[in-house]
């Protein structure tokens, strides 16, 4: 089965990056360019999404609205906040909402490796990590 | 001292009602001289000569150009000689003047002159009234400079509120730059780099310009003289500026930018009027709506507009809203100082500001300025 990582940034550069630095891990890459496109990504392709990196600030719906929906309808699915916003406050309420981390661009390769695959390893089919995880 | 002639004597020689008059205007808190025709010193008054420190006897029959600095003295004797010529009778209160005024030790100081020109028996005096300025001129200079405090204060007060605004902005193509030399790192065909190298490129120059962007708003002005500025340059810039730092996911700026002859003013303190009404705007919409900006000129006005979509401003606030430190947003969006600003600049250059709102319905500001003659 294919596994695949839902990179979701409305700047292409951005996923272009994570792209490049997720090449080696063997993981396919697949690209939302806001919280629309995310969660129609993610409702075609639910059983092989293992992580989901999320930007914050996208037009349509924003990183804060498609966290709450993947947490709430893909809660087995571990997602990692990628921002701009090196903001402790808004870091504070995406872990409580469940996210496995909160990582201020720009991150390096090997972080941004190391944080995957320890998402990765937490995926579950039927519930995940989830708040009781982190 | 040259003698005294017939015509120059002093006012308290001209026997009892001449010396009931020096009397009273010694009791005059302002400085009066009077003049003779040759604009030799008739008379001096007590006030006189605690400011100029002469004694009146000193003063009278003395030339009225020593009490003038030297590089005044000849404009300031062909003013006096005209006057005197002249029909006129006086100059109005209101019609004062700033002078420089000449001490016994050579100091000099700011004062007011107000002349006024009587004929007594055959005699032509005048009297000059001066009023000593410093204090005040100390007193608007402080004020001057605290204002211009005031409004450098409010800049980097303004930038502090768009802190994570601007991380954001930073951090995407600092990304993008890291992400492409881990590439150029770990790549062993060096030919393949050359791609990720223009990238770094671009996305380094797109960090500078938002950085200069920045810079240039937070600089304090140069001390220069006015220019023409281009009312459609400083908006696009103050747009700019609004979406590195401001502009929420579900927020629209539209420009509707027509011909407008320039103004005359400082850059940045007309880049800063507009950034503090559009930022205003874009506070306002609290998330999600639109803030449209025209600009257009109306007569010999330049008129700029800019309407935001967000709750509007009601109506027992809208007589405030340009008052200082008048706020209805939270702590992290400013300290009520952006509109206060807005207003003292854009009075300075003699134009206004008004608003226009609706309980629901968005609110309009337009600010009017000057235009330029042949800007």
């Amino acid at each position: 089965m294919l596994h695949h990582i839902l990179v979701v940034d409305d700047d292409d550069d951005v996923r272009e990056i994570i792209r490049l630095q997720l090449i080696d891990t063997g993981y396919t890459i697949l690209e939302a360019e806001d919280g629309e496109k995310a969660i129609e990504c993610l409702n075609d392709n639910a059983l092989t999404v293992d992580v989901i990196i999320c930007d914050v600030r996208m037009p349509k719906i924003n990183g804060v609205e498609a966290v709450a929906y993947f947490r709430r309808e893909c809660p087995g699915t571990p997602v990692i906040v990628l921002t701009g916003f090196p903001d402790v406050g808004l870091a504070v309420e995406f872990m409580k909402e469940g996210v496995v981390d909160y990582l201020v661009k720009p991150v390096e390769k090997e972080k941004l490796i190391e944080t995957v695959t320890k998402a990765a390893s937490q995926r579950t089919l039927f519930g995940g990590p989830g708040k009781q995880a982190w | 001292m040259d003698r005294v002639t017939d015509r120059t004597k002093p006012i308290a020689d001209l026997g009892a009602s001449g010396a009931l008059l020096a009397a009273v205007l010694d009791q005059v808190g302002e400085a009066i001289i009077s003049i003779g025709e040759d604009q030799r010193i008739t008379m001096f008054n007590k006030r006189a000569e605690e400011l100029f420190g002469y004694a009146s006897e000193e003063a009278v029959g003395r030339p009225v150009g020593e009490l003038i600095p030297k590089r005044f003295r000849d404009a300031h004797g062909r003013f006096v000689e005209t006057f005197l010529a002249s029909g006129e009778t006086s100059r109005r209160m209101g019609a004062r003047v700033e002078i420089s005024g000449l001490r016994r030790d050579g100091s000099e100081f700011p004062a007011e002159a107000a002349i006024s020109r009587v004929q007594v028996e055959g005699r032509i005096i005048a009297t000059v009234i001066i009023q000593d300025i410093t204090e005040r001129r100390q007193q608007m200079e402080a004020l001057r400079e605290s204002e211009a405090r005031l409004i450098q204060a409010e800049k980097v007060a303004a930038i502090g509120t768009m802190a994570s605004g601007i991380g954001h902005e930073i951090n995407n193509p600092l990304y993008a730059i890291l992400g492409r030399a881990e590439v150029v790192r770990d790549e062993k065909d060096i030919s393949s780099c050359r791609r990720h190298g223009e990238e770094i490129i671009k996305h380094s120059k797109h960090i500078a310009a938002i950085v200069r962007d920045l810079a240039g708003y937070v600089r304090p002005g140069a001390e220069r003289d006015l220019e023409i500025v281009d009312v459609n340059d400083q908006l696009r810039e103050a747009v700019s500026m609004v979406r590195h730092a401001l502009l929420g996911d579900h927020i629209e700026i539209k420009t509707n930018l027509g011909p407008v002859a320039g103004v005359l003013a400082k850059p940045e303190e007309i880049r800063q009027v507009f950034f503090n009404v559009i930022r205003n705007g874009v506070q306002a919409i609290e998330g999600r709506g639109s803030v449209e900006i025209d600009s257009c000129q109306e007569g010999d006005r330049a008129s700029v507009r800019v309407r935001d979509t967000g709750p509007g401003i009601p109506k027992d606030h809208q007589g405030k809203v340009f008052d200082p430190f008048f706020t209805t947003k939270g702590p992290d969006q400013g300290q009520g100082l952006g509109l206060y600003i807005v207003k003292q600049l854009v009075e300075k250059y003699e134009g206004a500001i008004s608003l226009e709102s609706g309980d629901g319905a968005g609110t309009t500001f337009c600010v009017e300025l000057p235009v330029a003659e042949g800007g």
